[in-house]
């Protein structure tokens, strides 16, 4: 018996070794990702991929050129924004439709921007902070009126949470679960969840079609499994998330095209200033001074990642580098000044969160640790929650000092200041920090509609920031695709929006 | 029984640090919609109406919604069973079969080399980390031998067209898509491999003490004594009266098996319900987890009220 | 006291003739190897400080270093040594199952013990509780208890110690309901003795043996189920040298060949589960021999 079963192994050997796994051909291109989407909804998709696949089924009013941040007319044929910065007209193309034949018109803007309001999700804050209100001028007239001027209004209406959805099919009150109908390039043929999803074109799109008519994205539990599948050839292009060695290993594979673009993506401490002792401006200066961003980079990133010295990334115009190097005398001179020796050193708590920014999270948080304690007189404890864990301790002020990390939701300087230094945004990313010099700073920034004016302002911005240290910046992320040689249409975008419709098999 | 279960899953759960609600709304949702949630999950309630609210809607099968899809979370249960069933009941065989033949010859030949083996296999199998496990065979099978896949149920394209059951294999040949069947195999080999290798070792250990009981009872000597063949013995008497306790055994080890699959499911990245629960522990998704743990609760009686149906048919001697 | 002493010298004198018989049989001779393993271990978490040639929290060579004279098991992607996180690794391993099998036996055995002994009502519905969560599958419930709970040796103790109680619990009691009928429990409580003087001299000694090989089985258990908690995450906080954090880290580097990572980690625990199991399994077929094998 037992032979028999050794025979039967071998046989499946054999059959097994002449099996060659999906293979290519030209109408289809199969991606991979690590990531997961809850939801394909527009009122409520903010995760990256929820964000991503929505950007490839559905448009809206305006969108970006591919790989740039300019932004031009898509659904809209044009607009007008009045003299105060409060009314924004848009003019419809003619003869817009979803993908189930149902018009694309004012009405369904206004249905879709009153509906994200009320349901009052992730993205909702975009549109309510902002929007007083939305009216149907005619089927192809649709205004918009804010609150208060808001130069960077427009970028936000090219983000998922303006979108355009059918009346006729989703509720207005509550989060919609279907299949999507749509807007864009193409149409999702089939939806395995948490398995994969397969695209076909959208007939009704009105602009360029798709180029390759079949898109796979396959989802994988985690990096291992991601590497593993592009390795084997089960698919064409990896994109989130491979771990820094492994794609350091594909950088160096000759089977494989490595790509790699900047990213707004940045990770940052933030200091709870309502936490003793992180209410004391020096000691925050002190940890700052004692940060090696370089070793970051190197040891845990492969060099994969950008040392950053601001709140505002390189790429968005605006930034300007206003944190120190690390500097550990500076830092002992500090800690000294205030008190601190071997005997007593200062106690902290380093918070962290597993799984949310990677299985590189715990090394980030304990190579820090050995930094801050390499001054001789600090006493750096870690310890971890799980991101909804996580969330609840930053909004109760648990967590003294604590890892985060941002993606802008609009491709403005304003994105990556206002959340985080404004006092009343600042208690949402688990800061607290006020200073009024700083929310006068803000508010003029956002008012001023020139850029040369407005980057003045971000510039003492910045530099105030610096001074105060409510956070450390750390570093940015870049955006890593590694595929077969045979995809073209690859296109690494500033705004990080990665579009299956350009992609094609040479 | 279920009801003691049912409870004893309750109260465990419900000293939960971590707001459900914010996790799901985010950090920027303003009190009101946080309150409105709570009150919608019924968070808010007393602990006592919280309870019979909780038994009432188990027995009517409404499990909530997930906090983090807003799907019914009975629902996601079902799309990810039968993933769970389908490596559940591969690994089962893997581990009986194997169970079956080492453990009755090692019984047979008591004392010798592959007796010897056979305890030391089950021995050491057990102390095996069961995802350290599954890596090894990873590493050596996905990576440097590169003959089978290493995570997932299919390759891409590679689901039946019509999902009867869900279980990929028996879809497979319903659809009469061979070639998915054949990749649904090769996908299913490594991870019922190695939980069903770890569960033998039990099964093994099992067999040979059972085998061995029969192999010295009264009508094994007089059989022996009359010249019957020690094969015939071994597989038409031996082995019947062992198989009464497998079944039991089965159902004893199924708890077991349901603990591996949710490390085996991790590994592999095979989308049960053993996944669901560990994934959804990370974003405190409150009912999704408290539905999945309440399912295997479930699965493993009903399961065990299974086997003492079989039982109660294939033994005469059990009477009811 | 006086009575007491005199039984104490009849146990005292069985475990020594037992302790004989335990060298001339097979099974015996797996108890031993088992023994001697867990010695091993225990002398290396004793002396993790001196075994240890470097400190286990902090960089002491190069990253991800194969397995060389100077770090004899390499080093993970931090650059610490993996040998000397193995050596101090075994602290974590003992700590958390010593304390889980603690509280599940000090909570099971008493339990088992008066409720055997007191039978009736009580009897049956305590030990449908037990049986309903022993029936339960045990990694899910220590895994729904630890998510619950949070990161800290002492949670992620108690969320294995809840599995196990119903084992020891179960074995108690069926035990003590056998022996309270005996005779000589009889005659005891006929000259008047008190029911915790029959429960302590007369019903614990002879539950002592399973008790042994409970705990030894627990204590396995226990290592493997904390490994499985760190390789899902929900294990103690890093940097702390813990096998399961180990292993799992090891997960992400074992796709660049550096197999050291996962091999040395995946030893550890095996060995050490391996010795309690064959010290509980040597035990238990000492005592308990299988009828048909020979004796």
């Amino acid at each position: 018996m037992r032979s028999i079963s050794k025979l039967f192994i071998f046989m499946l050997l054999i059959l097994m070794s002449m099996m060659v796994f999906a293979v290519s051909s030209k109408d289809y291109v199969i991606v991979g990702t690590t990531d997961k989407f809850t939801s394909l909804d527009p009122a409520k998709a903010y995760e990256y991929l929820s964000v991503n696949l929505l950007q490839n089924i559905m448009t809206g009013l305006v969108t970006y050129v591919p790989g740039t941040t300019q932004i031009v007319p898509a659904l809209a044929d044009k607009w007008e924004i009045s003299q105060d910065g409060l009314t924004y007209t848009f003019y419809l193309k003619k003869g817009l439709k979803f993908s189930n034949g149902d018009p694309i018109n004012a009405q369904a803007f206004k249905f879709a921007f009153d509906r994200v309001i009320k349901l009052g999700q992730d993205p909702s804050f975009l549109l309510s902070d902002v929007v007083k209100e939305t009216k149907v001028i005619n089927d192809t007239t649709f205004e918009i009126d804010l609150k208060y001027p808001f130069a960077p209004f427009i970028n936000i209406l090219a983000f998922t949470v303006a979108y355009p959805v059918d009346p006729k099919v989703y509720p207005a009150d509550q989060v919609y679960n279907g299949m999507p109908v749509s807007s864009g390039p193409y149409i999702v043929k089939r939806w395995v969840r948490d398995v994969e999803m397969e695209l076909a074109p959208n007939p009704n799109y009105y602009g360029e079609p798709a180029k390759t008519p079949t898109i796979l994205i396959k989802l994988y539990q985690d990096a291992n499994s991601l590497y593993l599948a592009l390795l084997s050839g089960e698919i064409d292009l990896a994109y989130r998330t491979l771990l820094p060695q492994q794609f350091a290993q594909l950088q160096q594979n000759d089977k494989f095209v490595t790509y790699v673009g900047q990213s707004p993506f940045m990770r940052f401490i933030v200091f709870n200033v309502k936490q003793d002792p992180f209410g004391n401006a020096k000691i925050r200066e002190a940890l700052a001074y004692a940060v090696n961003r370089h070793e970051i980079e190197n040891k845990i990133f492969a060099g994969q990642v950008k040392p950053l010295y601001t709140m505002i990334p390189a790429g968005i115009w605006g930034s300007m580098n206003v944190m120190p190097s690390q500097d550990i005398a500076k830092s002992v001179s500090i800690l000294q000044s205030l008190g601190y020796s071997k005997d007593k050193p200062l106690n902290i708590t380093l918070w962290y969160t597993p799984s949310h920014y990677g299985s590189t999270e715990a090394d980030l948080a304990l190579t820090l640790k050995n930094q801050f304690e390499s001054t001789g007189l600090i006493k750096c404890n870690v310890n971890y929650a799980e991101w909804a864990t996580y969330i609840d301790y930053w909004n109760k002020g648990v967590m003294g000092m604590f890892l985060l990390g941002w993606y802008p939701d609009y491709f403005d300087p304003d994105d990556f200041v206002w959340p985080f230094l404004q006092s009343s945004a600042s208690p949402l990313m688990g800061s607290n920090y006020s200073n009024p010099m700083m929310d006068q700073l803000l508010t003029d920034a956002r008012l001023v509609s020139d850029e040369p004016g407005r980057t003045a302002l971000y510039g003492a911005v910045q530099k105030l920031m610096a001074q105060d240290v409510p956070y450390i910046p750390l570093f940015q992320g870049e955006q890593q695709i590694a595929a077969k040689p045979e995809v073209g249409g690859v296109v690494l975008d500033p705004v990080q929006i990665f579009r299956y419709y350009l992609l094609y098999k040479k | 029984m279920i009801f003691i279960l049912l409870t004893v899953v309750f109260v465990i759960l419900r000293i939960l640090p971590g707001n459900p609600v914010t996790a799901m709304l985010g950090p920027k949702a303003p009190p009101e919609v946080v309150k409105s949630m709570e009150a919608q999950l019924g968070l808010d309630k007393p602990i006592i109406v919280q309870f019979g609210d909780y038994i009432a809607n188990i027995l009517r099968g409404n499990f909530g919604n997930s906090t983090v899809t807003t799907l019914p979370v009975i629902q996601e249960l079902e799309d990810r069973f039968p993933a769970t069933l389908e490596l559940t009941i591969f690994s089962m065989i893997i581990a009986v079969v194997i169970g079956i033949f080492f453990g009755s010859f090692a019984a047979s030949h008591y004392g010798r080399a592959i007796d010897v083996t056979a305890r030391i296999y089950s021995i050491f199998v057990y102390s095996m980390p069961v995802f350290w496990f599954g890596i090894m065979l990873q590493l050596v099978f996905g990576v440097w031998l590169k003959v089978l896949p290493v995570s997932g149920r299919a390759s891409p394209f590679m689901t039946p067209n019509n999902l009867y059951t869900g279980l990929y294999t028996l879809d497979a040949i319903l659809n009469g898509q061979w070639d998915v069947l054949y990749d649904a195999i090769l996908h299913l080999i490594l991870p019922s491999v190695t939980l069903g290798v770890v569960i033998s070792s039990i099964f093994v250990r099992m067999v040979r003490s059972n085998v061995l009981l029969s192999l010295s009872s009264q009508y094994v000597i007089s059989a022996r004594s009359r010249g019957v063949k020690e094969r015939k013995i071994l597989y038409s008497h031996a082995l019947k009266n062992a198989m009464i306790p497998i079944l039991t055994i089965m159902g004893l080890q199924f708890a077991l098996l349901l603990g591996g699959a949710v490390l085996t499911e991790t590994t592999f990245s095979w989308p049960g319900i053993g996944s669901y629960l560990v994934e959804r522990i990370r974003y405190r998704d409150f009912p999704a987890i408290q539905g999945a743990v309440v399912f295997f609760a479930l699965f493993v009686v009903a399961v065990s009220i299974l086997i003492d149906i079989i039982n109660a048919w294939m033994d005469p001697r059990v009477r009811y | 006291m006086d009575g007491s002493s005199g039984e104490i010298l009849m146990i005292s004198k069985e475990i020594r003739k037992g302790l004989r018989g335990l060298f001339k049989d097979s099974s015996g001779l797996m108890a031993v190897i088992g023994f001697l393993i867990l010695i091993f271990y225990v002398v290396v978490a004793i002396f993790a400080p001196f075994i240890s040639p470097y400190n286990p929290t902090q960089p002491s060579g190069p990253s991800l270093l194969p397995p060389t004279v100077s770090h004899i098991m390499g080093t993970d992607n931090l650059g610490y040594d993996i040998f000397s996180r193995l050596v101090w690794g075994t602290r974590m391993a003992f700590a958390i199952a010593l304390i889980a099998t603690a509280i599940a036996a000090v909570v099971g055995i008493p339990v088992g013990l008066l409720v055997g002994y007191i039978g009736g009502k009580t009897d049956r519905v305590v030990t449908m509780i037990m049986d309903s969560v022993y029936a339960f599958p045990g990694l899910i419930l220590a895994i729904a208890i630890a998510a619950m709970l949070g990161p800290g040796l002492l949670n992620i103790a108690f969320s294995i110690a809840v599995v196990y109680i119903p084992t020891y619990y179960r074995v108690i009691r069926s035990q003590v309901s056998t022996v309270k009928s005996e005779l000589y429990v009889d005659g005891a409580r006929a000259i008047g003795a008190k029911t915790s003087t029959i429960i302590g001299s007369y019903v614990f000694p002879n539950v002592l043996p399973s008790t042994i090989v409970i705990f030894s089985m627990n204590l396995a258990d226990s290592i493997m189920t904390e490994a499985g908690l760190s390789f899902l995450g929900l294990g103690i906080a890093p940097p702390t040298p813990d096998w399961g954090y180990d292993l799992a880290k090891g997960q992400q580097f074992i796709l660049n060949n550096d197999w050291w990572m996962v091999l040395f980690p995946g030893l550890a625990i095996i060995t050490i589960v391996l010795g309690f199991s064959m010290f509980a399994e040597g035990l238990d077929e000492y005592f308990n021999p299988n009828i048909g094998e020979k004796r």
